[in-house]
């Protein structure tokens, strides 16, 4: 809250228009949306490597581990006061679930 | 606009919930009529009498020479038997788009002069295609992740009031905040049954967005079939039909003593085998279990019940999303329930452009936006009665009548959202909310002055009631477009 | 006949919970009754009555029968509170104007 109130009062100060956060929530809003999209995508294939020996079973674990990450991780991501955090956890969870499908024996 | 938790969920909840929330309209209108298929192809085909002859299994011998008739055409034909949602014996088959049926006597085995009709699965089909094939299906899985998205951020803003304001509803207040408690209530009140259709629909179609593929070994298969390298194989020759089936009703018998007394749905003919499998009606577990047998001789080939923790919980998210286990009772909670997410999205899209036509109201985008919002809020239900309409008057010997409906529907459909746009780019969206809910009203008010003049053998007092309900129903909608087109 | 007797249940407890809450009573125009405080933890009782009910019906389909009555009994309670408001809210409109009118004279 520190940084938008002395923000703000700098842009006051200079006499600059203070533009709306939504144009900036946009840009965060995909950025989010195709780092937890990529997150989802591996947790579905990684599943057939770590999830259960039968492919069928796999893949409906993946999916139904997908489908209700996908949200939360959104949200998580998308609701932290700092867009670089939250960047930073949707990024780890991809990164871990991208080492999942390629390390995984 | 201050950059804070509440404000970013509250940015994020009105735009992925307007953009999605027009579509994810026609997704649960459509769901909740869908919730009562059999019941409205029974109000479709009115030639079927209401009430009609014990079961006999030996009536269903009667019905393989229609079958045998099927398979040739290459189709998947299959026989409902009777249960006590629908007493008739049916031969199904699905013609791209929805389960084409035809009802036989349950008793003799004798076929029934119906009309053709694309009957209550129609709204099966445009509940999770829209009627578009994979694409459809593609666009209403990923509404429904954007669904999932826009539940979080609405509970995240309305956290502080979830108990307190749960059933505060102030309809004579000022517009806004009535529309706002509409929206509240029939979010909060239903979210445990939105919350499990959001989650359990998007998952039954997870495989389009979600496949368990590389995306990049996909588009590198998509390039590599558009290449044609080698010459196309000849066709594969077809599998030979058997020219006679075995009896059926003692491949029944043994399979309910697989399966379980009384626990028999669905007769399904393939080329080489007959499986009989378990009704859906049986229970929340959606197993599907089957027992196969020869189509030569009728000898059983094997049983087949997938085991394992993750196929049962599966089973069961199919089960309660399509709710083929219920009762009436429950078959209406299903119903009224996803009446109210359809309220949820219209109201949540209302407020969206209350909110903003005092600041945006001229801008263009604004009146696109409230044109596509007339035709999917009032649009689809004139196209669903126009549908209705269409069934009793257009001529039973018509050609292609099942296509037929369902062209009046999406003609009535694409005729409301133009003239909705119309009205809205002319700057009289309230004219054309008005006109279209107008008409709402009349055609649900006359349905039932329709449904007694061209039912044959009309009866005002017999049970089931599906004819009665959906009437009724519709004279409700009638009611409440009229009372909505009068306080505009 | 078990859906519509925990509707019941459930309509007389989110009464009864309506009737603690102050921003529901102040909509009302009403005050909380005195016997309501001494039955204050009661009401609780009657949701799992509804549970045993429909679990003594059918185990498989308890939850969602138990789900989906609690959302039905909270619409009916909504809009029969909202009824109630408004009828109490035209009777002291109606009680004002007759005072005023008495006060003229």
């Amino acid at each position: 809250m520190t940084f938008e109130i002395s923000s703000a009062a700098r842009s006051r100060r200079s006499g600059a228009i203070v533009s709306s956060p939504a144009r900036r929530w946009i840009w965060r809003a995909v950025f989010v949306f195709a780092l937890v999209w990529m997150a989802a995508h591996f947790i579905t294939l990684g599943a057939l490597k770590w999830g259960p020996p039968v492919r069928h079973d796999a893949t409906v674990l993946g999916q139904m581990i997908a489908v209700a990450a996908f949200p939360l991780l959104f949200l998580l991501a998308f609701g932290t006061r700092n867009p670089l955090r939250g960047g930073i956890i949707a990024g780890v969870v991809g990164v871990v679930a991208l080492l999942a499908v390629l390390l995984h024996s | 606009m201050q950059d804070t938790l509440r404000t970013r969920m509250g940015w994020l909840h009105a735009w992925v919930g307007f953009a999605a929330g027009l579509l994810l309209f026609c997704v649960f209108a459509s769901g909740c009529l869908a919730v009562f298929d059999t019941e409205l192809t029974r109000w479709l085909q009115p030639e079927a009498s209401p009430q009609t002859e014990a079961f006999s299994p030996q009536s269903l011998d009667h019905v393989l020479p229609a079958v045998h008739d099927l398979l040739v055409q290459g189709e998947k034909p299959f026989i409902t038997l009777p249960s006590r949602r629908d007493p008739y014996l049916r031969l199904e088959h699905h013609d791209g788009h929805e389960f084409l049926t035809v009802p036989y006597n349950p008793k003799t085995g004798e076929r029934l002069t119906v009309r053709a009709t694309a009957g209550g699965t129609f709204f099966y089909d445009l509940h999770y295609t829209m009627r578009s094939g994979v694409y459809g299906e593609t666009l209403v899985a990923f509404v429904g992740l954007a669904l999932l998205l826009t539940i979080g951020s609405g509970i995240i803003i309305h956290l502080k009031g979830l108990v307190s304001d749960l059933m505060l509803l102030r309809p004579f207040a000022a517009r806004l905040r009535a529309w706002l408690d509409v929206h509240v209530v029939a979010a909060v009140v239903f979210l445990p049954f939105i919350l499990l259709m959001a989650y359990s629909g998007t998952f039954i179609r997870a495989r389009t967005l979600f496949p368990p593929v590389s995306y990049l070994a996909s588009i590198e298969n998509a390039f590599r079939t558009s290449v044609p390298s080698t010459p196309r194989r000849p066709e594969k020759s077809a599998v030979s039909i058997p020219p006679s089936f075995p009896p059926l009703a003692p491949l029944v018998a043994e399979a309910e003593r697989t399966i379980g007394a009384g626990q028999t749905g669905y007769i399904l003919f393939q080329p080489q085998n007959i499986l009989i499998s378990r009704t859906d009606a049986s229970g929340p577990l959606l197993t599907r279990e089957h027992v196969d047998f020869s189509a030569e001789d009728g000898h059983v080939l094997r049983h087949v019940l997938l085991p394992g923790a993750i196929t049962h919980t599966e089973q069961v998210l199919k089960g309660l999303h399509y709710a083929r286990w219920t009762g009436v009772g429950m078959r209406w909670l299903y119903f009224i329930s996803g009446a109210m997410g359809a309220v949820m999205f219209a109201s949540g899209s209302i407020i969206f452009l209350m909110k903003r036509r005092r600041q945006s109201g001229e801008r263009l985008m604004f009146r696109i936006a409230e044109g596509l919002a007339i035709g999917s809020i009032v649009g689809l239900p004139l196209g669903t009665l126009a549908f209705f309409w269409a069934n009793r008057l257009l001529p039973v010997a018509l050609h292609d009548r099942p296509l037929a409906e369902g062209h009046v529907f999406l003609a009535v459909w694409v005729l409301s959202a133009v003239s909705g746009m119309v009205w809205s780019l002319l700057g009289r969206p309230f004219q054309g909310w008005k006109i279209q809910l107008f008409c709402l009203a009349g055609l649900g008010l006359f349905l039932t002055p329709l449904d007694v003049a061209t039912r044959p053998g009309v009866t005002f007092f017999h049970v089931p009631t599906v004819f009665a309900a959906t009437d009724l129903v519709a004279f409700f909608l009638a009611l409440v477009s009229f009372q909505m087109a009068r306080r505009l | 006949m078990t859906i519509i007797l925990c509707t019941f249940l459930w309509s007389l407890f989110l009464l009864l919970q309506a009737c603690h809450e102050p921003k529901m009573l102040r909509f009302a125009r009403i005050q909380k009754p005195a016997w309501l405080q001494r039955a204050a933890g009661g009401r609780f009782v009657l949701p799992l009555v509804a549970l045993v009910l429909c679990f003594a019906e059918r185990a498989s389909t308890a939850i969602p029968v138990w789900v989906a009555t609690f959302s039905i009994a909270a619409l009916l309670v909504a809009l029969g509170w909202a009824g109630l408001a408004r009828y109490r809210e035209l009777l002291i409109t109606a009680a004002d104007v007759r005072t005023v009118g008495l006060g003229k004279e």
